[in-house]
């Protein structure tokens, strides 16, 4: 019975790292907190809804939809929250994101209406044996498509041009700038790409859930902050560990204690983790930038 | 035409006025050393000339082209390299990496370039997978100078690439400066240490609390009795 709680923990935590992901590459660029990406991550699951019940059943299609307009989604919220406030206090961004995060809830409230909406089952509903295991062909899409997106990020930090600007950038914008990296231009790749993720994961998470309801990204976006923490600021790596970390630390809450103690068993356990390490699982001494 | 002039610039921070009306000009292939004590504004002015911070007054040409307000990434693209106070390496990254993000300003690699700036720092071929903050001192400077030479700069601008390093490393790195003047590089260099800078350079601009106050060839400045007492510790010999 814990083998299959955990098997579940962990695809439950390879979407929160999705998320987290895109925090810790937000915040690693800026240096600033993005309170919308649970908002970019809700309207990823609706956009999901939309095209898998009208348009095509195809799950792919639908998974590509909801990342294309994440992306455009989170290049806009850096136009409209973040840009004009290049330079100011580092708080600052809090207020604009929260504010955004509000319009795109009362955005999907209002479009979709506030009860839960069914999602439609894109995927051939199959259950495996394997050995006291049972797995279902969703759980295998969504372990697989979160773990082939983590893949991506990470050939495309580590190996391609872009994703070199991209580190340099987190690393010292004023030295990116210098080898000629257009920081502006790092800033807006960082945006789209940290959204399509947050996307995705809207659209896993309906998978996963059958439903989606306009505030499902205020519990999301709290967890994917957590899972930031838990694996160090900015740090990529250790946002997939920390999703992996928090995902089991919750199904095994729920195995151990009740499903009601779910969440509070999961983020004392995390409070713990950072007493030991403030730094987080994977994190280095943070630096204050100003 | 020189490959390099500022006009009469002037940049503040604030209400500092850290570089006041200077011009300056550097021919190609040569080394023009650029001397003054603490915060005399040298490295104010490179980092006008490289964008990184924005002139109030006057004009930075490259090839004749006004490059004056050009961010960073644009005049790096423009073929003007600085390796910053600091070496402003990418410390996470490895030696490797650092040396890639050397050529980004260029759009592609340059394998033989990479291969060069590995035959003359061949400490850096053997740490090529190591990360940049675990160098010593000499290897991270370096480092700064191989990044810099492998995007094959029309202007290298180099800020106090001996500050911080043993007399042996020192005389390292002014070889070094030596060896690429040599090759042509054209080199604007920023140094405390005035003696060694200005055996090197061909030309050589004296600024005080943000002006310029001398200028001429590096020889005639060494021999000058000004130049001796100010910087050189002493009467000419
Ligand atoms: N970021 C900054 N903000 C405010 N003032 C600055 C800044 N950078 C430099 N200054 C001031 O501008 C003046 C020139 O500084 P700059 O660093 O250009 O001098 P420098 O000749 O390079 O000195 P050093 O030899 O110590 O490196 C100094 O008075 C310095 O305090
Ligand atoms: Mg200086």
């Amino acid at each position: 019975m814990l083998a299959q709680q955990l098997v579940n923990g962990v695809m439950l935590g390879a979407v929160y790292a999705l998320i987290a992901i895109g925090y810790t590459l937000i915040f690693g660029v800026l240096g600033m907190l993005h309170l919308a990406h649970g908002e970019v991550f809700m309207i990823g699951a609706f956009v999901g809804l939309v095209v898998a019940t009208h348009l095509s059943g195809n799950v792919m299609l639908a998974l590509a939809a909801a990342m294309l307009a994440t992306g455009l989604l989170g290049l806009l919220i850096e136009r409209v929250a973040f840009r004009p406030l290049r330079g100011a206090h580092h708080l600052a961004p809090l207020a604009t994101t929260i504010g955004a995060g509000i319009a795109l809830q009362e955005t999907a409230r209002w479009y979709f209406g506030p009860e839960q909406q069914g999602f439609p089952a894109t995927i051939t509903l199959t259950l495996w044996e394997v050995g006291p295991l049972r797995v279902s062909s969703v759980q295998v899409f969504i372990l697989a498509a979160a773990l082939a997106l983590m893949a991506a990020v990470h050939l495309f930090l580590a190996r391609t041009r872009a994703g070199r600007a991209v580190r340099a950038t987190a690393e010292d914008p004023a030295v990116a700038g210098l080898l000629g990296v257009n920081v502006e231009a790092v800033i807006l790749i960082t945006f789209f790409v940290a959204s399509t993720l947050a996307g995705a994961a809207g659209v896993l998470v309906g998978l996963a859930y059958n439903s989606v309801h306009p505030f499902i990204g205020v519990q999301m976006g709290i967890k994917g902050l957590v899972v930031m923490l838990l694996g160090g600021l900015g740090n990529v790596p250790g946002a997939m560990l920390g999703g992996v970390v928090l995902g089991v630390l919750e199904v095994l809450g729920v195995a151990y204690l009740a499903s009601s103690y779910r969440d509070a068993f999961a983020f004392g356990a995390v409070m713990v983790i950072l007493l030991w390490r403030p730094e987080g699982l994977l994190g280095l001494r943070v630096q204050r930038r100003d | 035409m020189s490959v390099l002039a500022a006009r009469d610039l002037s940049v503040s921070y604030g209400k500092i006025r850290a570089v006041k009306s200077v011009s300056f000009a550097v021919e190609r292939g040569e080394v023009v050393a650029l001397l003054g004590s603490n915060g005399a504004g040298k490295s104010t002015l490179l980092r006008a000339v490289a964008g990184s911070v924005a002139p109030e007054a006057g004009q930075v040409l490259l090839g004749g082209r006004d490059i004056t307000g050009w961010p960073a990434h644009r005049v790096a693209r423009a073929g003007i390299t600085l390796v910053p106070e600091g070496r402003g390496l990418l410390a996470r990254m490895t030696v490797w990496e650092n040396l890639l993000m050397g050529q980004y300003a260029r759009g592609a690699d340059d394998a033989h370039a990479l291969e060069a700036a590995m035959d003359r720092f061949p400490v850096l071929r053997q740490r090529r997978r190591q990360i940049a903050s675990t160098l010593s001192g000499g290897e991270q400077q370096m480092l700064a100078i191989a990044r810099a030479l492998v995007g094959r700069p029309e202007v290298l601008m180099l800020d106090e690439p001996s500050l911080g390093l043993a007399p042996r490393l020192v005389s390292a790195i002014f070889d070094v400066v030596a060896g690429l003047k040599r090759e042509g590089v054209t080199i604007v260099l920023v140094e405390q240490n005035a003696r060694k800078a200005l055996a090197v350079a061909d030309r050589a601009y004296i600024l005080e609390t943000g002006r310029v106050v001398l200028e001429g060839p590096a020889a005639e400045l060494a021999a000058g009795e000004a130049v001796q007492r100010a910087y050189l510790g002493g009467a000419p010999a």
